[in-house]
């Protein structure tokens, strides 16, 4: 992220992106807010993951504290490109208003969504 | 800061229409919720309908060329918290490309998921043409009838 004009500082990006592989997963494990700000950074590894072939991708959003509708485009930008490639992609959340957000918008019939990681890796 | 009798004073700020602003509009409105002792639901819920609308202004705002500030305003009453999210932006012209990139995310975002989360997340949703050009977002939240102030 760029620094503003007149501003000596790198705005902080309050989202941590930490991608592992776990069980032949390609797991991204996430912990902060994601909003129009820092959603960027967690398109991007989505976009990595894919072109770099990865089929079965895990997200894992035990540690997100906000999600808002620019994170939800890009959770569903990361399931069309991995679809494309015959892959899937599994959501990890837990928190109520994390899953809200999933339910309001109709989305938890579009991802598979687990209450855990290992839940999701054994699936 | 304006206020009756029966209404804590308003709250009013402008910040630059920028994405990375957005975050402080949303622990504001959380910040005003709890003063009102309404409940962490409630308060989460103004964290993100405040962060949606914000959003929403800031990307009106970059597709306009407009750099004017979002101006938001929140007004606690009794069992209900109002906030009002103005930009520079027409409504009509969401499709074309911004005239400042930087001001928005990069392309490739899929869209369209903003209204129906606040539509799902509020209880009064309404847009008006602001004065001077642009759009004024109210969004009313009320407080559960058997949720006792915490």
């Amino acid at each position: 992220m760029p620094a503003l004009p007149g501003f000596p500082y790198t705005p902080a990006v309050n989202l941590d992106v930490e991608t592992t592989e776990k069980d032949g997963k390609s797991v991204v494990s996430l912990r902060g807010e994601i909003d129009v700000y820092t959603a960027p950074r967690l398109r991007q590894t989505l976009i990595d993951l894919v072109e770099g072939g990865a089929t079965d991708i895990v997200v894992d959003m035990e540690r997100v504290d906000f999600l808002d509708s620019t994170g939800l485009g890009v959770l569903v930008g990361g399931l069309k490109r991995v679809k494309d490639k015959d892959g899937t992609m599994k959501l990890v959340a837990n928190q109520d208003r994390i899953l809200k957000i999933f339910d309001i918008t109709g989305l938890s019939k579009v991802f598979p969504m687990f209450g855990s990681l290992d839940e999701a890796l054994g699936s | 800061m304006t206020g009756t009798a029966d209404r804590l004073p308003d709250i009013e700020v402008e910040i630059p229409a920028r994405p990375e602003y957005v975050g402080v509009v949303r622990h504001l409105m959380g910040a005003v919720a709890r003063l009102a002792h309404h409940s962490p639901e409630f308060v989460e819920n103004a964290k993100l309908a405040g962060s949606e609308a914000t959003t929403n202004a800031v990307m009106l705002n970059g597709r306009a060329g407009s750099t004017d500030r979002i101006a938001v305003r929140a007004l606690l009453g009794e069992r209900n918290l109002e906030i009002q999210v103005a930009d520079r932006g027409d409504l009509a012209a969401v499709d074309e490309p911004p005239s400042d990139p930087s001001a928005t995310p990069a392309s490739g975002f899929e869209g369209g998921l903003s209204l129906p989360l606040l539509e799902g997340l509020v209880d009064e949703l309404a847009i008006e043409a602001r004065e001077g050009g642009g759009n004024v977002v109210h969004m009313t939240l009320i407080r559960d009838v058997e949720e006792e102030p915490t």
